[in-house]
């Protein structure tokens, strides 16, 4: 029996190793590996029909949402929204999941649906939902309770949603623009401070048009006063004093205050990234350096000290470094250095002039003008090495760039030639594509991109 | 049945080495044959020789003896050639040229002399290689596809219909180190049955939202090459079924 059982033990044990043997022997399922490395960089088409509305009332807002949607989406060159006669399903209740047959037949990667619904006499609630066609499933659903007059910041929030969750960055769409209105003539040209939303709409004076103004620019920080309410500040050049000085000023109060009451010229002001800290350039004894102002105790800093001309300074989003323009090494090129002054480095050393540098949110790229061989440029280079320079536009004169709050699109003045010669407000991405002009009711100069509102 | 269990281990056991047996004899390897050159003619044999009006070919078939030998290629000149042109004129015609010694009844004799001299076959049996070599062509012709010159293998197939399909985005802050990996089930149809995201872990862990919209794009783009995916052949399924794919756009560069 004992011998029986060792038999059994050996004629397990073989068997179970021949097992293995096999199993080891067996190749393993070859799987195909593919690497992919080019994709193609078309817009992506979606679908936006027109929002539900279970009141008449409130129809024309729900249709007009869905073209302010439409409208910002393709005005970033990442979209493409499809045709509204070519969609095969209509649907009657965004709860319910459409067809996504039906979407994918006319090529739609992303479906926006929509209903407005009245909450009471002076509010609405805008429902909406992201739908992934080829993934089949729901990417977002947001519920927003806004008073009626302020259904395009609803519609502009909706598309920064939609840009989120198809690109992965945040978006830019509830944001404002600060820029100098321009009317008349080259030679007697009326300059005024105007604010108006990102898409151009519902532009606004800020200040009359009997002194000059010049470069304005966006707290990145928003302030709320007592009430808890949102305060954009502005800071901005003026000779309202005569003499070219930077002010401060509250978008919504109206309220305005000069900046250190110094003896000679201030301009090229910017905030810190935290809004505490301004920067700008003080012209003293015909030289020009960079000061930093603390907003609170309104004590100024030297931060350059060389006999140059060093103006155009621009914080890093981060607050450690500042990115400025001089002409120490012969010809204005761009510099940085530490938030304190020191260590200066050069950064350009290309040909031509470079000025005008703006340190992009993201902290990766320096927005600046080149002039070089009678024509004007927008480009970008990396922040860090000066290199990779993109030169993003060619012109006459093309100056000025302004980052949109996510880093991704850049504003410019574009002038054109001669006395009768009209400033324009341009965007383009910063791949390069997407060249296309800002609708002003006049012509317009010095962009400024608010961060996004709250 | 006190020793079922041990009998039919036993069984197993031997059914195992038999089949293990069996398996290793089923590999054997190939019989010794004759290993008959051919000789290749290459594309600059037939392009770089002048125009010619060739005598019609003899008669008699070729010796086996110009066979054996390797063809001089004609020299191939530095310049390009430039084609003469034919005219009526007789004065013009080159003179004819002996017909090139590529020829194919020649080289079929030389395949029967090769099988003659083989110990191993009668004229009705093919050879052990013949019969390999025929099986290797059909599935290298069914991963091929049809056989229509348009058809290419299943890796660059794939390869070429996702980058169609899948969308990126130069302007995405670091979209090069943006790396998605997924393993892509497909049917035989060529349908997805299932997506898993191979580096998911690291694309939730990195809180990247630019990352996470890139894992979307990648899936979506995969879902988006289904009706491309039903032309692949189907008598390769088992290499594509389950296909890896990497989305790296940093490695273009």
């Amino acid at each position: 029996m004992k011998q029986m059982k060792i038999v059994l033990t050996n004629v397990l044990s073989a068997a179970l190793i021949a097992l293995m043997a096999m199993l080891w022997a067996t190749p393993a399922s070859a799987q195909l590996k593919v690497l992919i490395t080019e994709g193609h960089t078309e817009p992506t088409p979606i679908a936006i029909p027109n929002f539900l509305s279970g009141d008449p009332a409130t129809d024309k807002i729900a249709r007009d949402m869905a073209k302010v949607i439409t409208d910002d989406l393709e005005r970033s060159g990442l979209f493409v929204v499809i045709d509204q006669a070519t969609y095969i399903e209509t649907q009657t209740n965004i709860d319910y999941q459409p067809r996504f047959a039906n979407w994918r037949l006319i090529n739609a990667k992303a479906l926006v649906s929509g209903r407005i619904v009245r909450v009471d006499d002076t509010r609405l609630r805008a429902e909406y939902r992201l739908w992934d066609i080829y993934g089949r499933s729901q990417l977002e659903g947001l519920v927003l309770i806004v008073t009626e007059d302020n259904w395009r910041r609803i519609a502009h929030k909706i598309s920064d949603s939609i840009y989120k969750k198809l690109t992965g960055e945040t978006g830019y769409f509830d944001s404002r623009i600060a820029f100098i209105s321009e009317t008349g003539p080259k030679t007697n040209r009326t300059k005024r401070l105007t604010i108006m939303d990102q898409d151009g709409h519902s532009p606004k004076y800020l200040l009359g048009g009997s002194d000059l103004v010049l470069t304005p620019r966006f707290s990145p920080f928003i302030d709320r006063d007592h009430r808890d309410k949102p305060i954009e500040k502005l800071t901005y050049l003026s000779w309202e004093t005569g003499r070219p000085q930077v002010f401060l000023l509250e978008v919504e109060t109206g309220n305005r205050e000069l900046l250190g009451d110094f003896p000679s010229m201030t301009m090229s002001p910017r905030f810190s990234p935290d809004g505490k800290k301004l920067i700008f350039t003080l012209v003293k004894r015909g030289n020009s350096d960079i000061y930093v102002m603390d907003l609170r105790s309104r004590s100024t800093q030297r931060l350059t000290t060389d006999r140059a001309i060093d103006v155009s300074p621009s914080f890093s989003p981060d607050g450690k470094k500042i990115v400025f323009n001089s002409d120490r090494g012969g010809s204005p090129q761009l510099y940085t250095m530490n938030a304190d002054g020191s260590n200066v480095k050069r950064l350009s050393f290309g040909k031509g002039r470079y000025t005008a540098p703006a340190w992009s949110p993201r902290g990766d790229l320096i927005a600046f003008t080149k002039s070089d061989g009678g024509q004007f440029h927008v480009g970008v280079m990396n922040a860090k090495t000066g290199k990779g320079e993109r030169l993003l536009t060619s012109s006459y004169l093309d100056e000025g760039p302004t980052w949109s709050p996510n880093g991704r699109v850049i504003l410019f003045t574009r002038e054109t030639r001669g006395v009768n010669g009209r400033a324009e407000i341009w965007s383009i991405d910063l791949t390069g594509k997407n060249l296309r002009k800002l609708p002003t009711p006049s012509g317009a100069s010095d962009p400024a991109w608010s961060p996004l509102l709250p | 049945m006190k020793f079922g269990l041990p009998i039919s281990f036993t069984i197993h056991a031997a059914a195992v080495f038999g089949g293990l047996l069996l398996w290793e004899q089923g590999a054997s390897e190939f019989p010794e044959v004759k290993i008959i050159n051919l000789n290749l003619v290459s594309v600059t044999d037939k392009t770089n020789i002048k125009p010619t009006r060739k005598k019609p070919p003899k008669e008699e078939p070729p010796k086996e003896e110009l066979l054996a030998d390797t063809p001089k290629p004609p020299p191939i000149s530095e310049s390009p050639v430039v084609p003469e042109v034919i005219t009526d004129n007789n004065e013009d015609v080159p003179t004819p040229k002996l017909p090139p010694k590529f020829d194919l009844d020649a080289i079929a004799n030389q395949l029967g002399t090769a099988r003659e001299n083989n110990l191993e076959v009668t004229p009705n049996k093919p050879l052990q290689n013949e019969i390999t070599a025929a099986e290797r062509a059909d599935t290298q012709q069914s991963r091929a596809g049809e056989g229509t010159g348009n058809e290419i293998n299943s890796e660059d197939y794939i390869r070429q219909a996702m980058q169609s399909c899948w969308q990126i985005d130069e302007g995405m802050k670091g979209y090069d180190k943006l790396k998605v990996r997924l393993r892509v089930t497909l049917d035989i149809d060529g349908r997805v049955t299932d997506v898993d995201v191979l580096n998911n872990a690291r694309i939730i862990a990195s809180g990247n939202a630019s990352w996470q919209a890139a894992r979307e794009k990648a899936i979506s783009g995969v879902y988006e090459c289904e009706a491309s995916f039903s032309k692949l052949p189907k008598g390769a399924y088992e290499d594509w079924k389950s296909t890896e794919l990497t989305f790296d756009p940093g490695a273009m560069k």
